[in-house]
């Protein structure tokens, strides 16, 4: 076993590195940029039932050390994800979790009954978190009834792997963890993006064509280790931890706040080879540490 | 083929009011790009802001495979690159983006450049000159002193050029300078755009009332810049479009319709 390698459930990950949800679409386009088949695993861009168009453009705006973006879950929608963006995925040699969103808790379990079939992919990451969609999405995740019951609803109809993806506009983040925990998640995966929102001071008008979107990138680095942290100490299920990261350093820390494994999102447009620079990086920490493996760091944060 | 490598800045030229060339030893990048295509430059690998790349068209690829640059600053981003020196490296990843489609042999090109638009019009423009065709260039700028490659372009093709201040050539924009000249010569006409919304805007009607077909180079704010974010997303009227991957080039009347 190598000392990257971690268990989560039934699923094995060759390292503790995955890629964000919306950050690589389904793939494909970044084949040619960076060796997808030494992650330890890749997030699909959540699908809906049916087509979504996006929001209003401009869709993205920089802002000091990260971004907002409010692209409003642009995507095929599930019937075009099945004829369309699920052979490539098909053939990739990592773990392909398969982010769904839902403007109702229907869709959401109608969505999952139709994956739940194939079996290329061995996480189902439920997306009640995104900021950019009037209906559904963030409501589900900011709403402690409506979090169970999307969540034992999706329970009941699928076996796959199910982690929850939660969002840190809340006031309380371990509750609604632990809410989905008791709902039959088997890891919380977080955070999404922070609400936010730009103005131009020249034209008087918001810098998104939304007017508000979701803040992510090294700006909000901090902010989530403490989401994460609370979070570990409010469940006992795993975490997979995201949000600003940015080097093989962070990673490290992600985990020391209670990650098991983590996600990359926005820094990969920086620098799509940040996951396989990290690799050694991180074997190379282990090593230094004196540690077998790099599990052993989870949740093991020094407090005097 | 998309390279995704750090590259070392072999040639660095300032023009005129501080618009900077930069050529990068890229053989990658040389060996594919086309004119209309892009690439993603990272401003700097060390700070964690800017934290984006920035688009930029290719400019140039010479025949000892160096492919150029021309950079207006005017934000932080562009003008850390523009700082950048002869033997700095920086991490390009491209050519990216859908080119401008090469006209029909019996055409006569038509290329208008607004401002930095020169930047990939410039490029289209040599290619068509190796093809053998005589394109007319019209190239309008804010001032005189904005207007590059001036010796260079009146030597090798037609030009029309135009001034918002009047302080070269014809006062306004370039756009108007188009009905008066075209039909000067015959033939078939195809016309290639690069610059500011506004110069957009102002052709829509002349193409669209001769139906001319006009590639344009649009732009919008970039995150992946290869297609799979969907950040960049332009209306046309086929509904949404990614900047990066459908385009930058696009047809002129997809995007603007005839006010
Ligand atoms: C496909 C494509 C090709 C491009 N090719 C070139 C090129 O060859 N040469 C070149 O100089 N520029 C080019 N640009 C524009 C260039 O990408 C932007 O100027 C740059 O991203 C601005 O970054 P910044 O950090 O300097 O400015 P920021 O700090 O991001 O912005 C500063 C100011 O510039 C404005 N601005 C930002 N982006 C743009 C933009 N895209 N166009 C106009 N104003 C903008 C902002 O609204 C703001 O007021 C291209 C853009 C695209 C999409
Ligand atoms: C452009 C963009 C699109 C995103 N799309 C999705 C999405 O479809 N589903 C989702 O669960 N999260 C989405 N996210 C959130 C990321 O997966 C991640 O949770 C967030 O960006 C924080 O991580 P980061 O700071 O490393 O980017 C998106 C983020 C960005 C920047
Ligand atoms: S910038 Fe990501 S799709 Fe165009």
């Amino acid at each position: 076993m190598s000392i990257l390698e971690t268990k989560l459930g039934p699923v094995i990950f060759r390292n503790p590195i995955l890629l964000a949800s919306g950050i690589v679409g389904f793939g494909e386009e970044y084949r040619e940029l960076i060796d997808l088949e030494r992650v330890g695993g890749i997030v699909t861009k959540s699908i809906s039932l049916l087509p979504r168009p996006g929001n209003k453009p401009p869709r993205i705006v920089e802002t000091p050390c990260g971004m907002l973006n409010s692209i409003g879950l642009e995507n095929p929608g599930l019937e075009r994800f099945l004829t369309e963006k699920k052979q490539f995925l098909e053939t990739l040699k990592t773990n392909v979790v398969i982010s769904i969103a839902g403007s109702s808790i229907e869709d959401y379990v109608e969505i999952t009954r139709a994956i739940e079939p194939l079996d290329f992919f061995s996480v189902l990451e439920i997306n009640i978190s995104c900021p950019n969609v009037r209906e559904g999405g963030i409501l589900f995740g900011k709403d402690p009834h409506l979090t169970e019951s999307v969540v034992s609803r999706i329970r009941a109809v699928s076996g796959k792997e199910l982690w929850v993806k939660l969002t840190p506009n809340v006031t309380d983040i371990g509750l609604i963890a632990r809410v989905a925990e008791e709902a039959g998640a088997d890891a919380l995966a977080l955070v999404n993006t922070f609400e936010g929102m730009a103005i131009d001071i020249n034209t008087g008008k918001p810098k998104l064509g939304n007017v508000i979107g979701g803040l992510s990138g090294p700006a909000i680095k901090p902010l989530a280790i403490k989401k994460i942290w609370d979070v570990y100490q409010a469940v006992n299920i795993p975490i997979v931890g995201m949000g600003g990261i940015c080097c093989w350093q962070d990673i490290v820390e992600f985990m020391l706040a209670g990650a098991q494994l983590v996600q990359i999102g926005s820094a990969l447009f920086a620098n799509p080879k940040l996951p396989i620079i990290a690799i050694p990086k991180l074997e190379e920490f282990v090593v230094g540490k004196g540690l077998n493996s790099l599990n052993e760091i989870v949740g093991k944060v020094i407090i005097d | 083929m998309i390279a995704n490598l750090k590259y070392r800045i072999i040639k660095k030229v300032v023009h005129n009011s501080g618009v900077v060339e930069l050529g990068f030893d890229a053989p990658e990048i040389a060996d594919y790009g086309l004119p209309g295509q892009f690439v993603n430059i990272q401003v700097s690998e060390k700070l964690p802001h800017p934290f984006l790349r920035r688009p930029i068209s290719i400019h140039d690829i010479t025949v000892n495979g160096e492919v150029c640059f021309l950079i207006k600053k005017v934000g932080t981003g562009t003008k850390m690159i523009c700082d950048s020196e002869i033997g700095d490296e920086l991490s390009l990843i491209g050519p990216s983006g859908k080119p401008f489609t090469m006209p029909n042999a019996n055409c006569t090109p038509v290329l208008i450049a607004g401002g930095i638009g020169i930047a990939p019009i410039y490029f289209l423009l040599n290619r068509l000159l190796n093809e053998g065709f005589e394109p007319l260039l019209f190239y309008g700028a804010g001032t005189s002193s904005e207007i590059l490659k001036k010796k260079e372009l009146i030597s090798s093709c037609k030009v029309y050029f135009a001034t918002d201040d009047g302080s070269f050539a014809k006062q306004g924009m370039v756009s108007e300078l188009l009905p008066q000249h075209i039909f000067e010569n015959s033939g078939e006409f195809c016309f290639y755009a690069c610059g500011p919304q506004p110069m957009f805007k102002s052709l829509a009607p002349f193409m669209k009332s001769h139906n001319f077909p006009c590639e344009i180079s649009a732009e919008e704010n970039m995150a992946c810049g290869i297609g799979a974010c969907y950040g960049c997303s332009l209306k046309t009227k086929d509904g949404y479009k990614r900047v990066c991957k459908d385009g930058p080039i696009f047809e002129l009347s997809d995007i603007f319709e005839e006010q």
